[in-house]
């Protein structure tokens, strides 16, 4: 306790006459399963996330510091260097009583430089700790989870991960692990289950629950549960499918007449299962790639899987009949779907389809033997043509 | 009108050759007619005491002054008197002789016809040729068999007959083609070709070369059928990557054999194994949650465009239902993860594809991301303007600015707070409402756990308060506002002054 006192003093001291601003430290904390007597070298990563000149003073405070020693406790910084790894050792008593976990700080504080103000100025000053978590295994029975959940993609199998921890002291034979996936309104859309798990003390093993997505794309919270005798542990992971998505799907013009004010009614519709909202389009008429109206429409929302109609107006007083080209880039969330339509205006009306669409002919099929036919008579047409060709320029010649 | 001319020309070579093919077998036609009229090729003379050509001597073409000749041509190919192909008859002299069958051997002088193209075979039957011969003349003498010392005739006259075929030899009409055209070390070698022989009956073989390189490695012959498409295998299990592989097709009728035709192909070489380079392997303390995966540019010595492959996951066999991440067809060296990676240790590995095929995997990589805090301070300094006795002033009014603070870190952030002493005078201690803080939303907007934040005045304290809950730190929302209070004691002193707050950041729980 003097020692930290001693500490804090000398901060205090330093920070009168220094100023700071950025530090990092990584990891940010450390895991260790207890053992009587055991030592252990810990590095630490200090980051220079502002690349200036500083030193850091580097300290432990909380229960287990007495059981510490910071092997450089002064740190420089120069402008150019990014990172520096320090070490600290960790020398455990022979006993810790309280079963669990006992958090102990490392703690990287930054000394800033001295600066000059006037009035009444506050300066700052940063440090960040690196937690030591000393875990004293529980008695029997006893678990820590973690679920990760993979970058799912619709239709493809892969899989959840479940980190599983026996920090107790006894064997786990029968656990099993299993999954519901909810929808947004928390109904479960899927479920999952691992095969039996056994884990001996001090075991940490990752289990794959396999599943391949066949759902809208979306938001989705998967939810693990592992059970084992006489307890279970929730865990709740919020992820996505696909991306969000709107398209234009059509377009109509209902009472329209060349000269007025034509109501462009395009149907919009979303793909994903969360609501979209404040989506609008900037619309463009072009003609001959030449831009010949430019508008954009009112925000709307759009209900999860729903289709909405958005509606653009344009001006037709100095519009020929004929065709043009309608851009419409939706916006939504941090996204842009651009859709294009050909669009035919006539005197009452307008009709819309979308660019690229193309009517096909079904080719008539005809047998091996007609089509030799129709082949050679082709061929002997040509012949014929070009003997008669030749033949009548010969006949010129000689006249 | 040159390009029209040409087309026309094609045109009509393609009829051609079309009548060509589809006439059936040539043929030999022969008609004794008197010497002075035959415009064709004259094999051999032939005239009688009287005149005729009925029961007459023969005589060579060397001399060819008698009054009739057997007069021949060929549909589709060009006869000659050359002894090429066949010996029609043996003559005992030059003029005025008599005859013998070629497989006889005392007369010397030889009456032969043979074909430029095709291939012409004579042999000597009673009464009646073959379907696919032309009787030339015929032939008999004092002797059993007719056979020598004859006299020569027309056809009909005597039974034994001398018949002559003109056979063509078998084309490669498609083909060869190799299959795949751009084979990679594990396909097997499809040739496919089709002979055909306008010589209806013959039976037909293709003699097959397989060439790496200049060398034969594997040759055979198998009989095929007139026009119907064959193909020849060479196994995956002879083939190597960049080998250039030579299939050769000579077709064979039993009498001539046709022009051989080839085809090459190259066995693709796979692109060159990719080497990583970000993130570095075995890193044990990994910051960035969303790394751009970084690798070289594997070369190809075929030249092909190439792409990449990237499998990351939490487990080291790497199996593909158990991926974190996979994608393929990236054009560019790098990649990075629609999805935040976790606090956990991934494997990692990319491999190339040229289109035809992919190279080796990449070594694996592995990198282990642990909790990162990290915290900047912006704006780090507040000045606030002289201040009278008695009077206040604070940042919630952004006059001075607040003090913000923004998580560098890739984890949720605990902020506390702690300040040294403002005032001088008595009553400004810490733990008074003359120097206080509140937590504030920033530009950015609710960063943080706004109910579990300190966010109405606090007494500065000497010793840590903790102050910020979960500080967000996504680059988009990860800044809050730190406002300041001051109100100058009634009893402080003239003069600057000074202090300095600490922040402390630590992973939230």
């Amino acid at each position: 306790m003097k020692t930290i006192k001693l500490i804090m003093a000398l901060v205090m001291m330093l920070c009168f006459s220094y100023s700071a601003v950025s530090l990092g430290i990584a990891p940010s904390s450390v895991d260790v399963i207890f053992e009587p007597n055991g030592q252990k070298d810990i590095k630490l990563k200090i980051v220079n996330t502002d690349n200036t000149d500083f030193q850091a003073m580097i300290y432990a405070e909380g229960e287990l510091a007495k059981y510490i020693t910071i092997n450089s406790p002064v740190v420089d910084f120069s402008a150019g260097e990014k990172e520096k790894s320090v070490d600290y050792h960790l020398n455990l008593p022979s006993d810790l009583e309280k079963q669990g976990i006992t958090s102990t700080d490392i703690v990287i504080r930054q000394i800033p430089k001295a600066k000059e103000g006037a009035g009444t100025t506050i300066s700052t000053s940063v440090a960040v700790i690196s937690k030591l978590k000393v875990m004293v295994p529980y008695s029997g029975k006893y678990i820590e989870a973690r679920l990760f959940v993979s970058n799912f993609k619709i239709g493809k199998e892969s899989s959840f991960s479940v980190e599983l921890n026996n920090l107790g002291t006894e064997d786990i034979t029968d656990c099993r692990i299993s999954i519901d996936i909810l929808g947004p309104a928390n109904n479960v859309l899927a479920s999952l289950m691992s095969d039996e798990i056994s884990l001996a003390p001090k075991q940490k093993k990752l289990i794959p629950v396999a599943w391949t997505p066949e759902l809208n794309p979306g938001a989705y919270t998967a939810v693990a549960t592992v059970i084992y005798p006489g307890k279970s542990i929730e865990l709740r992971e919020w992820f996505t499918l696909g991306e969000p998505e709107i398209v234009v799907q059509s377009i109509s013009v209902d009472k329209f007449k060349l000269g007025g004010i034509g109501k462009l009614d395009m149907l919009l519709k979303s793909n994903w299962n969360l609501p979209m909202k404040d989506a609008y389009a900037d619309v463009k008429i072009k003609d001959k790639g030449t831009t010949y109206a430019e508008f954009k429409t009112a925000n709307t929302n759009i209900e999860p899987l729903g289709k909405q109609i958005l509606s653009a107006f344009w001006d037709t007083s100095k519009v020929l009949a004929g065709k043009y080209n309608l851009e419409a880039a939706v916006h939504y969330l941090d996204k842009t779907t651009v859709t294009t339509f050909d669009i035919f205006v006539e005197i009452d009306k307008i009709s819309a389809m979308p660019s690229g669409q193309v009517i096909m002919a079904t080719e008539e099929k005809k047998n091996g033997i007609e089509k030799t036919v129709y082949i050679l008579a082709a061929l002997v047409a040509i012949l014929i043509a070009f003997n008669a060709w030749m033949y009548f320029k010969k006949i010129r010649k000689q006249n | 009108m040159r390009n029209k001319t040409a087309l026309l020309v094609g045109v009509i070579a393609v009829l051609v050759i079309s009548a060509y093919l589809s006439s059936g077998a040539s043929t030999i036609n022969c008609t004794i007619m008197e010497n002075r009229s035959c415009s064709n090729t004259k094999v051999i003379y032939m005239q009688n005491d009287s005149g005729g050509y009925n029961n007459a001597h023969a005589q060579n073409t060397s001399v060819g002054n008698y009054s009739y000749a057997l007069c021949c041509n060929a549909v589709g190919d060009t006869l000659t008197t050359s002894c090429d192909d066949a010996t029609m008859l043996q003559l005992n002299d030059t003029t005025n002789t008599h005859a013998q069958a070629s497989f006889h051997s005392t007369y010397t002088v030889k009456a032969c016809v043979s074909a430029n193209t095709g291939k012409i075979s004579c042999s000597y039957r009673n009464n009646t040729c073959a379907a696919t011969e032309t009787c030339m003349v015929s032939m008999a003498s004092s002797g059993a068999d007719n056979s020598t010392n004859a006299h020569i005739a027309n056809c009909s006259y005597y039974s034994l007959q001398v018949c002559c075929g003109l056979n063509t030899p078998p084309v490669v009409s498609v083909g060869p083609v190799i299959k795949p055209a751009r084979p990679v070390d594990a396909d097997e070698l499809v040739c496919n070709f089709t002979i055909t022989d306008v010589d209806d009956s013959d039976t037909l073989f293709a003699n097959y070369t397989w060439y790496n390189g200049t060398k034969a490695i594997i040759n055979g012959s198998t009989q095929v059928t007139n026009g119907t498409a064959t193909t020849i295998t060479l196994g995956s299990g002879n083939t190597s990557a960049g080998d250039r592989w030579n299939c050769s097709i000579t077709p064979y009728d039993q009498n001539q054999y046709g022009t051989e035709k080839s085809i090459n192909v190259t066995i693709n070489t796979p692109p060159s194994k990719v080497e990583l380079s970000y993130p570095l392997n075995n890193d044990s303390a990994f910051i960035n949650r969303t790394p751009m995966f970084n690798w070289t540019t594997a070369t190809d010595a075929n030249g092909d465009s190439v792409t990449y492959h990237i499998q990351i996951s939490q487990y080291f066999d790497f199996n593909t239902t158990q991926l974190f991440d996979e994608i393929s067809g990236i054009s560019s060296t790098n990649f990075t993860s629609a999805k935040e990676l976790d606090f956990t240790t991934y494997f990692w590995r990319v491999q190339a594809n040229d289109s035809y095929e992919n190279g080796s995997w990449s070594d694996v990589w592995n990198f282990t991301i642990v909790k990162y805090i990290a915290i900047t301070v912006v704006n780090e300094n507040v000045s606030f303007p002289e201040m009278a006795i008695n009077t206040e002033d604070d940042t919630a009014d952004n006059n001075p600015e607040p003090i913000t603070i923004q998580n560098d870190g890739n984890y949720e952030a605990n902020i506390s707070i702690n300040s040294s002493l403002l005032w001088q005078s008595g009553l400004g201690v810490l733990n008074t409402t003359y120097y206080q803080y509140k937590a504030n939303y920033s530009a950015e907007g609710s960063s943080f756990d706004y109910s579990k934040s300190l966010t109405a005045w606090q007494n500065m304290q000497s010793l840590p308060v903790s102050f910020i809950s979960a500080l967000n730190h996504t680059d988009s929302n990860d800044l809050v506002a730190v406002d300041i209070r001051v109100a100058v004691p009634a009893d402080e002193p003239p003069g600057v002054k000074q202090s300095t707050i600490l922040f402390t950041a630590e992973e939230a729980p």
